[in-house]
């Protein structure tokens, strides 16, 4: 099951809300374990076992290494360090050479978080099985996040919140979350199909541009619509998870890029990685090489392939770049950092796009033609494409203007109109869905 | 009601419209069921059937029946069953031999395409922008399907004609349909040939002097084949055997494409698709190339 099936939304989303506000306070966190259970079950039997199964082992790890206390910190070290291990290998495992479990890079790293801040003493060791295992389960950052960290969310375990307009504004979000996915993301991603069905061979130069843009627009919609749609329904419940997307196109640096998009992801690599090896608090050197760990373990922790770690690595060089002195030129001439992340940003998209070097190689000489033409290249591709797909590019790039969303989402002013502008985007999407194949999100892979 | 809907004016709007779907929807199914239907659609969408570039010397392995030859020149028999009549003037309606309709085959350059129509979905679109035939005229629409070829929408995607309109305005002298793809989802093979044979009286009708090709369907890569219970190539396969039985050896030929795509397993050669169906723009040339290699001389073909 996904967000974007009409089962969800009609059926699982509106019993489970109904069941949770309706049930007395100390069932409340059993109708989010069951319907977790059952939504991830639905979807694979073997993928909720294996979740269970790490829940119960990181539970009893969490309070094997906290009941050493002071008195036996080198066991404890070990025996956190091993829980670390034996996390980070099966995570490993999967990636490299299994069939990858849903939200297995999400909940990793979120487990991987709460035995860090129990080991530091920042957040207190959960001693309910079941409020743990409700927590890693919690279905709305289940598939693709928000990562987030254990206090950020246990709150609510504790002291529920039911109220209508939290009913409202998640529903509101979940409702243009949705759009972005079914009427921008899945729609977009048929052009950027239509690259590989043509063969990058014979696509235009005007038309590998489209399509690069295409693919980014696909990219920001359907990640960030997931995400809306996971804060939303959190929103629901009561839960304020956090927002994994900041307006990240309204950056003047890749450095900028990268704390807004995608953010949750962000700063743990920071909080768990960057900072414990000592930032940037150790000197330029050490700061290029801690920046170039954090940015080759982003690059795998996408995918364990060659393209994700050069991924990483041409946004580290990027990074590098601008902490020693490009940033500094960026921000002083924001127009000029505005073009620049325009440019290169879809530029590194195709590095996750495109899984074969050949192919890789291909598309950019199309998109920097200076050594020749493709074969038998039809020059009207782009005109065709680009005037059928006109709408939905033109709609993309208008949303990533900050602008937009935040009228529809934030503010209390116009309520009339934007009710109504979302009640008929809902509602779009719903038809959407119903009339075409499903695209399964992009990030659900991970 | 009134504070539910201050407070949550988006819940409220959408319950209230999900009512009335469901009670529509209800009613909608209630009268739905009296009607009865064909089996599943598979729910083919805009995909072009896939256009199978034929690739390499396969084409000369399954096509021994196309003989190359000029359009004077003699033509050159199989060599199983045509012992001594290797002569021009062989009739095309003799029906004992198999193999007529093949033996027909010959080469011809490209102008032989100058009075032709291609009809067909996305793959003939495809076939128009990178096959290379600028003297021809093109029927095509996304998705286009035998069982509503002459209706509205169906239009072409260039000039916007219906396919009855540019049957009516223009005489072709021979055309060229490939469809089938779409149609895997629906209808058993028999509904399927039922409505292609209709399809091509009413051509028939309106082109009494054109030459009709009817192409194979194209197959599907391998991965697509073994996964997919609609789209693969055994279904595939016997869907063009239908095909094949709708030509007459006289003015309707069946068009073996598929044969020019097809590897030793009988699945499209991966290279030339990226996503198992359609073909890639470079590889239509191959189309383009076979079509050139096996087209029947007018002199051969008899109209009522």
């Amino acid at each position: 099951m996904v967000f974007s099936d009409l089962k969800f939304i009609f059926i699982f989303l509106p019993v489970s809300v109904a069941l949770y506000y309706i049930v007395p306070k100390k069932l409340k966190n059993y109708i989010l374990l069951v319907g977790s259970l059952l939504f991830y079950g639905l979807g694979s039997w073997w993928q909720a076992g294996l979740l269970a199964v790490d829940t119960v082992f990181n539970y009893c790890m969490a309070g094997t290494f906290s009941a050493q206390g002071e008195a036996h910190p080198r066991r404890r070290r070990l025996l956190f360090w091993l829980t670390i291990i034996m996390n980070t290998a099966v995570l490993v495992w999967f990636k490299c050479c299994g069939a990858i479990p849903v939200g297995i890079s999400f909940y990793t790293f979120q487990i991987l978080a709460y035995q860090t801040d129990v080991y530091r003493g920042e957040c207190r060791r959960e001693d309910s099985l079941m409020r743990f295992a409700t927590y890693l389960f919690f279905f709305p950052k289940l598939q693709e996040g928000p990562i987030t960290r254990y206090d950020e969310v246990v709150g609510n375990f504790y002291r529920p919140i039911c109220r209508a307009e939290n009913l409202e504004e998640g529903f509101r979000i979940f409702a243009l979350g949705l759009a972005y996915k079914v009427l921008l993301a899945d729609k977009l991603a048929g052009l950027w199909r239509q690259l590989s069905v043509i063969g990058y061979d014979s696509v235009s130069t005007p038309m590998a541009w489209l399509g690069m843009a295409a693919y980014t627009l696909e990219l920001y919609f359907d990640f960030n619509g997931y995400s809306l749609m996971a804060v939303g329904i959190g929103k629901m419940f009561g839960f304020s998870l956090p927002q994994n997307f900041l307006f990240p196109y309204s950056s003047v640096s890749v450095s900028e890029f990268y704390r807004r998009w995608h953010a949750t992801l962000g700063t743990w690599f920071r909080d768990y990685v960057y900072i414990p090896l000592g930032g940037s608090r150790k000197g330029m050197a050490r700061t290029i090489g801690n920046l170039l760990f954090v940015w080759l373990l982003t690059g795998l922790w996408h995918g364990m392939q060659w393209n994700f770690i050069l991924w990483g690595i041409s946004l580290f060089v990027l990074i590098a770049l601008e902490k020693l002195f490009l940033r500094r030129i960026l921000e002083k001439v924001p127009v000029l950092g505005h073009v620049y992340v325009l440019f290169v940003i879809p530029l590194t998209w195709m590095l996750f796009a495109n899984r074969n070097p050949a192919d890789l190689c291909t598309f950019f000489s199309r998109l920097f033609p200076f050594a020749g033409g493709g074969s038998n290249v039809y020059a009207g591709d782009w005109l065709e494409y680009g005037l059928g797909y006109a709408p939905y590019l033109l709609a993309g790039c208008l949303f990533l203007i900050p602008a937009f969303e935040r009228f529809l989402v934030n503010t209390r002013k116009h309520r009339v109109v934007t009710t109504v502008f979302l009640a008929a985007l809902f509602w779009i999407s719903i038809y959407s869905i119903h009339s075409s194949a499903e695209n399964p999100f992009m990030y659900l892979q991970f | 009601m009134k504070l539910f809907l201050r407070t949550c004016p988006l819940i409220a709007i959408t319950l209230m419209i999900s009512f009335t779907a469901a009670v529509f929807l209800g009613a909608g199914t209630a009268l739905a069921k009296s009607v009865p239907s064909e089996s599943a659609s598979a729910g083919v969408s805009s995909c072009s059937p896939p256009s199978s570039v034929p690739a390499d010397p396969v084409v000369s392995t399954e096509t021994s029946s196309a003989k190359e030859c000029t359009s004077a020149a003699s033509r050159i028999s199989p060599p199983q069953s045509e012992a001594g009549v290797a002569s021009e003037g062989r009739s095309a309606d003799d029906s004992s031999e198999p193999e007529t309709e093949r033996n027909l085959f010959c080469a011809s350059d490209r102008s032989y395409f100058n009075d032709a129509l291609f009809i067909g979905d996305s793959l003939t679109e495809d076939l128009q922008k990178y096959g290379g035939l600028e003297g021809a005229s093109f029927f095509t629409h996304v998705g286009l399907n035998i069982y509503q070829l002459f209706e509205k929408p169906q239009t072409d995607a260039k000039t916007g004609a219906t396919l009855r309109q540019m049957l009516q305005s223009h005489r072709y002298g021979k055309i060229y349909v490939l469809l089938g793809i779409n149609e895997m989802g629906t209808g058993t093979t028999g509904y399927f040939a039922r409505h292609y044979s209709a399809a091509l009286s009413v051509i028939r009708e309106l082109q009494p002097k054109a030459i009709l090709y009817v192409q194979s369907i194209l197959p599907v890569a391998a991965e697509k084949s073994d996964e997919d219970p609609v789209f693969n190539n055994p279904r595939i396969r016997e869907r063009n055997e239908a095909l094949r039985a709708l030509a007459n050896g006289r003015n309707i030929f069946y068009f073996d494409l598929a044969a020019a795509f097809r590897d030793e397993s009988g699945n499209l050669p991966q290279k030339y698709s990226g996503d198992d169906v359609h073909i890639k723009a470079k590889y239509y040339p191959l189309w383009t190339d076979y079509l050139l290699k096996n087209t029947v001389p007018s002199k051969e073909v008899v109209f009522p």
